[in-house]
């Protein structure tokens, strides 16, 4: 069957010497995925443009902060080429590439410090932009609980926002994601995921609604069956669905279904929003820190501790199963300038036609898939 | 968040300026503006008072300390600084309450720092902001020398540990000085180390190290600098989140350095020089600055701060919190053109391999990895274990990331040949990482039949085939459908109903239809399908006699009419309605019907087969033969898996008994499946419905792209179909298929969908750059027909005033040139020729853009 190594025909993995000083700690690409903005422990970000052969290139990079760099995010295009960082220091910072005029009349691009938002006591540990229809708004969330939504109310003048809400969560949050449906009837809703280690502190992922009445927004639901830290959400690009779906990276992979609150005869009191797991899956040994998903909303990349990347993907009855998995190559890291070109080391599931050997695991943990001994691990003692 | 333990603390009740620890350890001297005391350390009990300095009422200024220092040789020797330029010496062993030894008020303003020697006890040295130090012999009892820093205010001064007459100052302009005390006409050395003042200095204790020296300020940074041959040389340095306000190198660890703030961070912070953008460890449980920071020097797992809320504490290192431990180092990013970012921390499998006990730790890391979780934490927790901090150091140090990118190669997707044909889950994956197919489809398919000037059924047939070449088998039969469905409702032209005479508007068609024949040509070429039938036509297209005939034939089928003149007038008149379909179905009745049993299915299957053949438009007029042959293969291309999601459906609106969906189902069976005698007025009923369901049904699948493209071919032409679909869907799926259409750069598509639709909010989006002229003197906006002049020409006011070159100041008729930034335009050649005119006289364009 050619679907035996169906990612390896796809995907040819290429290691780029970042050259920050120290951790990376994360990858965000722009609107049209053509540029790459990367953030590092060693208070850098840099900006990476890709050339016609689809090599990458740092074309900029500058000190963002005075502490440790959490998270990269580029705004909408429409906005003009701006980044929000945040980082260990407690800031959030705004970021805008403009166009100046050096000492020897030639044009050059430089990014400027727009402004710092400083309301935080804590690392702020995550920074996203609204979707475009929503404005220019940016959420941020600290450790210590606090969600924080700023607006710039002039979308020409990126030094000024304003904090138009602040949302109490009670315990450390670690990731944010908003939900991009542009549904007229759909609410804005925010999911944030926490990183508090304690297993007992009930659900650690929350979604907020924001009610256009009370001008605020509010917790509508807490997913009680996450109680392992989350390190990573996202939601899943909203194309003309109904319903929402979120995938959540913790302990294991999850995925959820949210259906959105109806509040399409616009009472005061709609019904709360629902979620339903769709799928879990256990098949990352460890902790799975990162999730993503492609344009289309239909395939889910995760990435666990160890550096393997899973793809996952719904079937035509919406059951979700492993289609792929990018191997980490144990290959000692080249510090060379040009990076070797290897080969993805890859090994899907064996897939039967269309017809997959799926498992579906809605209620509990399965037991975690067994891998076979990979000739390379045997006797490898470190 | 902490680690473990709260730390040993105790709240003294005033700010604390400064601290310092006693020779053995045990004791702690803390100092404040009214306060001076000794506390006794001790582990289990907490902080013990142990004396109080500060007593009688009437203290005076001599009292308000802002620094303490604690003699390392004698254990009874304290000396404060105090803010009024006095520093008092106290002998601890003195008796009764009255223990002060001198009071050195030699400074002009406040001494800002005291430091003892580390060898001889007698000596004290003094840093004011007068800008000078004085050396004091506590024996005199009186300043033995002075040194004239001749720069700024003092911050701080140290002995060297090692050199014994060396002592290190730092200044309030930036300054370190290096001075012998022996010479104290001039320093030794002088060099800018800080932007701002130097805060805070500290010589290293190894003596390995000895003229090694950190230094912090206000520009936020630590620096390491050793001297060689009286050269200072910076070494490393530490970017901190605030301004230093101390450092103080950890005891045995050469290269850890703890490090508190002046202002904004309350934390304590231990670096590691290997890796020095991440704390190593962090202690958050101050509420205010901490002022003062001293390691135990007899436990180097143990160091003290005061702060200025009062609170002294004891933290243990193995209670820090690790920011580098709970940060997510790992990255994942998905982009628009089919690359997968993924950067992941390296070390991680090291760590657990290091972990000692265990099998788990001899296996690789993805083995044993929460098993060895469990280890590394136990093992940390136990407060002597020498592996307390050693396998954390080395994780901490050994944290690289590794930084990949997943590029898509061009995968060859196996072309779709057939409706039966499904993608491989190669090509599958394929498609949805890299939407090739989206791209090629949105830039296919026709969306504007009418401006197009194709029928809707052939813009079905030639959309499907676009489907069919993305391999969206799917796609293809629904566009196909439609064309059945709605080639009635939709046609070209809204005045052909009213037209008497079918042969003139036949004529007149024929004539719109040789501008797209090229395009139509392509079409049938392209069609596999149908081929068999368009093959006749194809090769008549040459001769001139056969061309008109055939398009008539064209047109007629595609909408849906039959070449039978007396069936042709009633077509599109509403109140015969589906005159030519009833005569088809009576037609059938005769033929099939008749044999038909109520549960017969196969029978049925026979039914659709001249139904679809017929609403398929692949029935030549009578003239052309048609083999039996083109018809199976249409009849087995409508077979396959759509049945799958539409069977259901229909059959519970044609409520009729639902068989079992097996393989050998039809779909146009399900969709058709209608009692017999009701045929085919309930298809009228339901095609909408079905036609819904079918487009809400991608919408859920994620195509966004099919239900757009054909809402928006439905509604393009001048009679279009509306589909029951509420709004804020229809909305929901155009900006969501814009948005998609953006990511891809397709502008192009991207204008036609905005232009195409009909949802207002998404038709606001192209009004951003439509601008409307008006006349300059009567304001009223300028006619279409003639959009450089106003409708009152002719009235000499308004002549020439509408839209008029700034530079020939005649009217512009074509394109207009403008100035996004003052406005100014007009003819392209005109303002070309300004442009060139103002460089060549090198005299500024008229405002400040520049115009091109």
């Amino acid at each position: 069957m050619d679907g035996c190594n169906a990612l390896d025909q796809i995907y040819m993995v290429k290691r780029i010497n970042s050259e920050h000083k120290d951790l990376l700690h994360d990858v965000s690409f722009d609107f049209f995925g053509k540029r790459m903005a990367t953030c590092s422990s060693d208070q850098s970000v840099k900006i990476w443009d890709v050339d016609e052969n689809g090599e990458w290139h740092c074309t900029a990079s500058w000190k963002t902060h005075s502490a440790s760099v959490w998270k990269v995010t580029w705004a909408h295009p429409e906005f003009g080429q701006v980044l929000a960082t945040c980082s260990f220091d407690r800031t959030a910072a705004i970021w805008e590439e403009t166009v100046v005029e050096n000492s020897s009349s030639q044009t050059e691009r430089v990014w400027v410090h727009k402004v710092s938002l400083v309301d935080s006591r804590t690392s702020v540990k995550d920074v996203k932009f609204a979707p475009k229809h929503l404005g220019l708004q940016l959420a941020t969330c600290s450790s210590n609980g606090i969600i924080r939504i700023y607006e710039a109310p002039d979308v020409m003048n990126l030094t000024h926002w304003s904090l138009q809400n602040q949302i109490q969560c009670k315990i450390s949050c670690s990731c944010l994601s908003w939900n991009p449906s542009t549904h007229r009837n759909h609410l804005p809703m925010i999911a944030v995921g926490s990183d508090d280690p304690s297993s007992s502190g009930g659900g650690k992922v929350f979604i907020f609604e924001y009610n256009d009445q009370t001008r605020d927004w509010s917790k509508v639901l807490t997913i009680m069956s996450m109680t392992d830290a989350v390190s990573d959400l996202c939601f899943a690009p909203n194309l003309g669905r109904k319903h929402h779906v979120l995938a959540v990276a913790s302990e294991d992979l999850h995925i959820f279904t949210i259906k959105p609150s109806s509040n399409e005869t616009s009472t005061s009191s709609g019904t709360p929003p629902t979620y339903n797991q769709v799928a879990h899956f256990t098949d990352h040994c460890c902790k799975v820190v990162n999730v993503a998903w492609n344009d289309l909303g239909t395939i889910v990349i995760s990435s666990g501790d160890d550096g393997h990347v899973y793809l996952w993907m719904a079937n035509y009855l919406g059951i979700w199963r492993r289609v792929g998995e990018l191997k980490k190559d144990l290959s000692p890291p080249s510090d060379m300038a040009s990076p070797p070109v290897e080969k993805s080391d890859l090994s899907p599931l064996p897939v039967d036609g269309n017809r997959i050997n799926f498992r579906r695991f809605t209620q509990g943990r399965a037991p975690p898939t067994e891998r076979p001994l990979d000739p390379k691990f045997a006797g490898a003692y470190y | 968040m902490m680690r473990g333990n709260k730390p040993v603390m105790i709240n003294v009740g005033s700010s604390v300026n400064a601290l310092s620890l006693s020779k053995d350890n045990s004791k702690v001297v803390i100092a404040g503006r009214a306060l001076l005391k000794i506390y006794n350390v001790d582990e289990t009990n907490g902080f013990t008072e142990h004396l109080n300095l500060h007593v009688g009422r009437k203290q005076g200024l001599n009292m308000s300390c802002s620094d303490v220092a604690w003699s390392s040789v004698d254990e009874t020797l304290v000396a404060t600084a105090a803010t009024n330029g006095a520093v008092v010496a106290w002998d601890l062993s003195a008796p009764g309450r009255e223990k002060k030894l001198a009071i050195l008020a030699e400074h002009r303003r406040t001494v800002t720092k005291v430091s003892f020697h580390n060898f001889e006890a007698n000596l004290l040295i003094s840093g004011s902001q007068d800008g000078t130090m004085k050396l004091f012999d506590l024996r005199k009892r009186e300043s033995t020398s002075t040194f004239q820093s001749k720069a700024d205010g003092v911050r701080s001064v140290q002995f060297n540990p090692h050199e014994y007459f060396l002592f290190a100052a730092s200044f309030d302009n930036g300054y370190v000085q290096i001075w012998d005390y022996r010479r104290p006409t001039g320093c030794v050395n002088q060099f800018i180390a800080h932007k701002g003042s130097v805060y805070t200095l500290d010589w290293h204790p190894d003596a390995d190290r000895k003229m090694t020296l950190a230094t912090g300020g206000r520009d936020n940074m630590v620096k390491v600098w050793s001297f060689e041959n009286n050269k200072e040389k910076e070494i490393n340095n530490v970017p901190t989140m605030s301004s230093v306000s101390s450092v103080k190198w950890r005891p045995h660890h050469p290269e850890q350095i703890a490090t508190v703030s002046m202002m904004l961070d309350f934390s304590v912070n231990v670096w590691h020089l290997g890796r020095k953008y991440v704390p190593f460890a962090h202690f958050e449980v101050h509420k205010d600055s901490p002022s003062g920071i001293a390691w135990k020097q007899t436990d180097s797992n143990y160091i003290f701060s005061c702060s200025k809320d009062g609170n002294l504490m004891m933290h243990a290192m193995r209670d820090a919190s690790c920011p580098a431990d709970q940060s997510v180092s790992s990255g994942l990013a998905f982009s628009s053109c089919g690359f997968i970012a993924h950067s992941s921390q390296t070390s991680n499998t090291m760590v657990r391999a290091q972990s000692p006990l265990g099998s788990s730790s001899k296996l690789p890391a993805i083995f044993g990895w929460k098993a060895g979780m469990k280890d590394m934490v136990e093992i940390e927790n136990l407060p002597d274990s020498p592996l307390a901090t050693a396998p954390r150091t080395s994780h901490f140090l050994n944290a690289k990331s590794k930084f990949r990118i997943f590029t898509s190669v061009h995968y060859e997707t196996k072309p779709c040949v057939d409706f039966d044909d499904y993608p491989d889950s190669t090509s599958h994956i394929f498609e949805h990482m890299t939407m090739k197919n989206f791209i090629f489809a949105a830039r296919k398919y026709i969306l504007d039949g009418a401006s197009a000037n194709l029928t809707f059924s052939e813009l079905c047939h030639y959309n499907s085939e676009v489907a069919l070449d993305a391999g969206l088998c799917n796609v293809a039969r629904t566009w196909k459908l439609l064309g059945v469905f709605f080639h009635k409702d939709i046609l070209l032209n809204k005045s052909s109903t009213k037209v008497e005479s079918g042969e003139k508007l036949k004529k007149l068609e024929s004539e719109n239809k040789r501008h797209s024949l090229t395009v139509k040509k392509d079409e049938i070429h392209g069609s596999q399908i149908i081929s068999n039938t368009m093959n006749d036509i194809d090769s008549e297209h040459h001769s001139d006699d056969g061309r008109l005939q055939i398009e008539d034939y064209l047109t007629d089928i595609a909408r849906g009419r039959q070449s039978e003149p007396d069936l042709y007038m009633t077509d599109d008149d509403p109140g015969f309605g589906y005159g030519g379909i009833t005569s088809e179905a009576e037609f059938l009745s005769e033929h099939e019907y008749s044999y038909v049993p109520s549960e017969a299915f196969q029978q049925r299957e026979d039914i659709e087969l001249d139904a679809i053949a017929k609403f398929g438009h692949i029935e030549p007029p009578s003239g052309i033969n048609v083999d039996t042959e083109s018809e199976k293969r249409i009849l087995t291309a409508h077979g396959g898996r759509w049945h799958e999601k539409v069977v259901p459906k229909t059959m519970e609106l044609s409520s009729s008994p639902s068989p079992p969906a097996n393989e050998d189902d039809n779909i146009s069976e399900g969709v058709i499946n209608v009692r017999p005698t009701l045929w085919p007025a309930p298809l009228d009923e339901i095609k909408e419905d079905i036609a819904c369901q079918q487009l809400e049904y991608f919408a859920e699948m994620n195509d966004i792209q099919t239900p757009v493209v054909m809402l928006l071919a439905m509604s393009s032409y001048p009679t279009p179909v509306i589909l029951p679909i509420k709004s804020e869907t229809v909305e929901h799926w155009q900006s969501s298929y814009l948005d998609l259409l953006a990511k891809n750069q397709l502008w192009v598509e991207h204008a036609k969908v905005v232009k195409l639709s009909r949802v207002p909010a998404v038709q606001a989006l192209s009004s951003s750059s439509t601008f409307t002229l008006g006349c300059q003197v009567c304001q009223r906006r300028l006619p279409s027909s003639n959009p450089w002049s106003c409708d009152r020409r002719m009235d000499g006011e308004h002549q020439n005033k509408a839209v008029s070159c700034f530079y020939c100041q005649l009217p512009v008729r074509g394109r207009y040139t403008y100035c996004q930034g003052c406005s100014f335009g007009g003819h392209s050649s005109c303002m070309a020729a300004w442009i060139k005119l103002c460089q060549a006289n090198r005299t500024p364009i008229v405002c400040k853009y520049h115009c091109v």
